[in-house]
């Protein structure tokens, strides 16, 4: 097949979606003027918890994705199918950051029994940033933020956005979006030792079979009666037959994971999230470790680990 | 066309001759018969009442390709099968057919003896819009009506692309993943699952990536009767 007709294909496609996989989207926070159907699914803007940027000081940077109704974009594990929402910053010299924070997602099936893991309507992905010492100039200083996702509903469509926040540097930072980072800092997950119950974990695949299965207890007065078990992908084990049963002071999760021919079982923990509703509707989440061989030690060391 | 199909079973023949020192069940290697004419795709073989019965496999199954005709699993018996989800408006299949991958590898393989079968499990799709898409990619293999969604979950497809490849036993010998770039923003050329296992399944040696995760859209199937129904896209 020639370049041309390749070109002329993307360019229909191009024209007929929005945001089609040859040609990047660049949303911003700019009103849409074209009529609802035709608008993308995925609006994205840059946001920060401060109005200025003080020398040697910390702050938060969020990309905000509006995701329209019906919609719903990735966790940073997506599950059975879908794409990870990925975001890369750009910061100036002497800027540093942490990793990027993600919002406890919501669990979601699709026909077939599809796992998904992921967020609808909003999600305010977060980051940490400091500030140098010295900067360079007076000047404003410009933060960037590159934003992919995956939007799907009955169809899938991915998106991206190069996003731009310019901020005058001031000696004291005066905040911004006060609320909006509130409430979602409350759906960032804490570590296991750090939640309002007692978390347990018991189980492991034990050599030389290559299957294993796992209990996880919840006890306290504070276990919650919805409980959702949320776990990154992990390329060498399957989970399968999973249960959770809540009663008033106990929760507990059962599973059973399998290592997939050909591969070893990772040495790594299990990346998991018990994801349930807090005050106000919004979604908490305890962020636990499951050791997938026996462990040589109590299983408390591991969820002491902070991230 | 006659020339193609006489290349494809003499290396059928030679295949079979190189594995008979192996033990293998064999069927006697017969020239390929195509099922009905047809001007651009070689169609499902059809294997001669008397020959070798196959070794009972875990799967089996009878859809309509793009064409009409009917195409069953069971036809293949004793050749390496390449099965590969499909839905042409989910957006990580559209950048594999823009750049050729399936295609690509069906054809290098297919001298050597692989069938390469598209499956179309997404549920508003049927043989007509498969017959559209087959002509417009001129595709070099059928595209398999699956909109039932019956054999998607008989393999435990989840997404599309979803690559599934049967050794000559019928056994699954590889589960995942096209490559190893769902983003297509590798600098270098991605590693290709499929490619590898096919040339270590023709080699006789054991597939040393038997699963790889897969990725891409989830496979479109029917939604729940108790659901309402979806608005259409």
């Amino acid at each position: 097949m020639t370049r041309t007709p390749q070109l002329a294909a993307i360019a229909v496609l191009c024209s007929l979606l929005a945001t089609g996989p040859a040609c990047k989207s660049r949303s911003s926070a700019k009103p849409e003027t074209r009529p609802a159907e035709t608008q993308p699914p995925v609006r994205a803007e840059l946001l920060a918890d401060v109005q200025t940027i003080a020398p040697g000081r910390t702050f938060t940077l969020g990309v905000m994705l509006h995701v329209r109704p019906g919609w719903h974009v990735y966790w940073k594990h997506p599950g059975d199918a879908g794409l990870a929402t990925q975001v890369n910053l750009e910061l100036p010299e002497g800027f540093t950051a942490g990793a990027v924070r993600y919002p406890a997602p919501m669990r979601f099936t699709q026909p077939g029994d599809i796992l998904g893991f992921g967020y609808k309507r909003a999600v305010l992905l977060m980051a940490g940033v400091k500030a140098p010492d010295a900067l360079p100039s007076t000047g404003p200083v410009t933060l960037s933020a590159d934003v992919s996702w995956l939007a799907c509903k009955e169809r899938c469509v991915p998106g991206s956005a190069k996003l731009k926040l310019v901020m005058p540097v001031a000696k004291d930072p005066a905040p911004s979006n006060r609320a909006l980072f509130a409430r979602w800092r409350q759906s960032l997950p804490v570590d296991a030792a750090a939640a309002p119950f007692k978390v347990t974990v018991n189980g492991g695949i034990r050599p030389p079979r290559r299957r294993g299965d796992f209990t996880i207890t919840l006890e306290g007065a504070f276990v919650p009666r919805t409980l959702e078990w949320i776990y990154a992908g992990l390329d060498a084990i399957a989970i399968k037959r999973v249960q959770i049963n809540t009663a008033r002071g106990r929760g507990r999760i059962t599973f059973t994971a399998e290592v997939l021919p050909g591969m070893e079982t990772p040495p790594r923990p299990l990346e998991t999230l018990l994801v349930y509703p807090g005050p106000a509707g919004l979604r908490r989440a305890v962020r636990l470790y499951v050791p997938l061989s026996p462990a040589k030690a109590p299983d408390t060391t591991t969820n002491a680990h902070t991230r | 066309m006659n020339r193609s199909t006489l290349s494809t079973a003499l290396a059928a023949m030679a295949l079979a001759a190189g594995f008979l020192s192996l033990g293998c069940e064999q069927r006697v290697a017969r020239p390929e018969k195509a099922k009905k004419p047809k001007a651009t795709t070689p169609a499902a073989p059809t294997r001669p009442a008397t020959a070798t019965a196959p070794a009972p496999t875990k799967y089996d199954f009878t859809l309509t390709d793009q064409a009409g005709g009917k195409v069953s699993l069971s036809g293949f018996a004793g050749k390496i099968v390449v099965l590969e989800w499909v839905n042409p408006e989910c957006p990580f299949v559209r950048r594999h057919y823009t750049a050729g991958t399936m295609v690509k590898l069906a054809r290098r393989y297919k001298p050597r003896g692989v069938t390469w079968l598209a499956v179309n499990s997404t549920h508003t799709w049927g043989r007509a819009k498969n017959e559209a898409f087959h002509t417009e990619k001129q595709l070099p293999y059928p595209v398999l009506d699956d909109s039932s969604g019956k054999v998607g979950k008989l393999f435990g497809a989840k997404t599309t692309p979803h690559m599934f490849i049967l050794d000559k036993d019928g056994k699954l010998a590889y589960a995942g993943g096209i490559d190893d770039d769902p983003r297509g923003t590798k600098a270098e050329q991605p590693a290709n699952h499929v490619a590898k296992a096919l040339d270590e399944l023709l080699a006789g040696k054991p597939v040393s990536t038997p699963r790889a995760r897969p990725y891409g859209c989830s496979v479109k199937y029917p939604p729940k009767p108790a659901r309402p129904a979806a608005p259409g896209p």
